[in-house]
């Protein structure tokens, strides 16, 4: 079998380095790229971020990216999401003004409302409760991983796959066919995150020998 | 709802080693902040924190390379400071893999440069450190710099808010009065700090023994509590800590985040205690709205408005005399 290749997408975010030393260490090889040939011909995509919204998708579009993302998706390459990347997957977020997303998921991006008396950001280790049995999200359920946001997906329960707790019910992993977003860094989460990494990894596999 | 509390070790690098010797963790090489930042992961470590205590200019960006190599074999948040004074200094240690730094003579001396950070990184990213001493003559927590060593006259409660307002998301708070004693955490002054501000606030100085970090979890509404010799001398092992912490955790927040108010007519019996004399004050029934109000620190609630109003700090335990906090 050839090797699986996996294209992390830079587009100017913050520290996203660390998605990539992550993939490396459970032996996933990964590209960090801008070049919209490498996603055309990647096996899957991550999608990382640290950062605002709207900034984000500008730097997507100015770097040419956002139709390549689409048009892989549609050819039923895995995409993940983290965190701002996972809120990128939507169709639109509230953050600075209404800004359009990806639209690769139905559902909208919200401020985490700071009434409950809860500190913004959410940041820290919470608890996930899976809502839907699937590979990605069975590592993570009553477990502990990494938050760090001030925004969250408003979406139907039938795209989330686990939730965690914060004065509110906050989707922490999403999927809709071969999108997937984890809210948490699975990067940043201990040996829980990696599982959900290593489980990505297999179904990239798994989906390229059926495709 | 509430975040796991975290409990972060917290190893001093010098010119590339980890310095205080680490005498539990069964490693090959002693000071290799590599295999000690993954022992503490595998032991369960929520975050670490290094603090650069090299002194000559030249083994500076040592640092870097630190960072570098444990990012790529521990994958839990890494938080970096000591020695950064500038913003290039700050740019070289996150690209190195650093998801927090921590800024605290440098934030004295240059405000500017926790504003820049912030800005460039995100508050989330930028703690702001405080070293504390009780002044008694003039009645407050004084803010130290230098490693400690250098009176600043500056209040630490008006420099945390300051530090917020510069845009620091998070405050490392060390009580020098604790620090070294194995005494316990400084309570009051956790408990001022958490009232005054309200990012995360991390507890530092004073931890000896289990029950230290279980004061300061659940009298203070601190985040995490941070400690070194007792992690590294074996004193407390986390995955010990941990249980005991989940056992002890009040009996609500943890086990049963939603008490039953169905019944009693919706109310919970409540013992409301003086916080300074531990004296039992009443008997008292909260709501639901009120119990939540209590454990959001929601300024609404009946025992901040105690608090505030009063000048009364109460503690409220169940009936079986376990705390709500």
């Amino acid at each position: 079998m050839a090797k699986t290749n996996i294209a992390v997408i830079d587009y100017g975010a913050g520290n996203i380095l660390n998605v990539l030393k992550a993939l490396s260490y459970i032996g996933l090889d990964a590209t960090f790229t801008q070049n919209p040939d490498d996603i055309a011909n990647a096996d899957a995509i991550i999608l990382p971020g640290v950062g605002a919204f709207a900034p984000a998708m500008a730097a997507l579009n100015q770097r040419q990216l956002i139709a390549p993302i689409q048009s892989a998706v549609q050819r039923q390459i895995p995409l993940l999401g983290v965190c701002l990347g996972m809120q990128l997957l939507f169709d639109s977020s509230t953050e600075h003004g209404d800004t359009k997303g990806l639209g690769l998921i139905p559902g909208d991006v919200v401020p985490i409302p700071t009434d409950l008396g809860v500190k913004v950001p959410h940041m820290g280790w919470n608890k996930n409760h899976v809502t839907q049995s699937h590979p990605l999200a069975n590592p993570i359920d009553d477990e502990y991983t990494y938050f760090v946001h001030s925004y969250y997906a408003k979406t139907q329960a039938k795209y989330i796959l686990s939730e965690t707790n914060y004065g509110i019910a906050i989707p922490s992993l999403v999927g809709y066919q071969n999108v997937f977003g984890a809210q948490f860094h699975p990067e940043k989460s201990s040996t829980i995150g990696l599982e959900v990494l290593r489980q990505f990894g297999q179904y990239v596999n798994a989906n390229k020998e059926s495709i | 709802m509430t975040l796991a509390k975290r409990i972060i070790p917290a190893l001093d690098v010098k010119d590339g080693q980890v310095v205080k010797g680490i005498q539990f963790l069964n490693l090959t090489t002693i000071g290799d902040p590599v295999e000690i930042a993954k022992a503490y992961q595998d032991q369960g470590a929520d975050e670490l924190v290094f603090l650069d205590i090299t002194a000559t200019f030249e083994n500076r960006n040592i640092m870097t390379s630190v960072i570098q190599a444990v990012s790529k074999e521990v994958f839990i948040p890494l938080t970096v400071g000591g020695g950064l004074r500038t913003l290039d200094d700050i740019k070289a240690i996150f690209h190195a893999g650093a998801d927090k730094i921590f800024l605290n003579s440098a934030a004295i001396q240059n405000p500017t440069l926790v504003q820049e950070a912030a800005q460039l990184f995100g508050n989330q990213a930028v703690v702001g450190a405080i070293d504390a001493r009780f002044n008694a003559e003039k009645q407050f927590y004084e803010v130290y710099r230098v490693g400690g060593r250098q009176a600043t006259g500056i209040n630490a409660l008006d420099w945390a808010e300051q530090l917020v307002s510069y845009g620091a998301g998070e405050l490392l708070v060390t009580s020098m009065d604790a620090d070294g004693t194995k005494n316990g955490y400084d309570i009051t002054l956790y408990d001022l700090l958490t009232q005054r501000v309200n990012v995360p606030i991390i507890a530092s100085g004073g931890a000896g023994k289990t029950d230290d970090f279980i004061d300061v979890f659940q009298q203070t509404n601190v985040d995490g509590a941070l400690a070194a010799s007792v992690f590294h001398y074996g004193e407390i092992t986390i995955p010990e800590l941990k249980t005991t912490l989940l056992k002890r955790r009040s009996l609500f927040v943890l086990n049963n985040p939603q008490p039953d108010f169905s019944k009693n007519g919706g109310l919970l019996p409540t013992i409301i205690v003086d916080n300074n004399t531990q004296q039992v004050l009443t008997l008292a029934y909260m709501n639901q709205e009120s119990f939540e109000k209590h454990l959001r620190h929601n300024k609404h609630g009946f025992t901040h408005v105690l608090d505030k109003h009063y000048g009364i700090k109460v503690r409220l335990l169940d009936i079986h005399n376990k705390s709500f906090h």
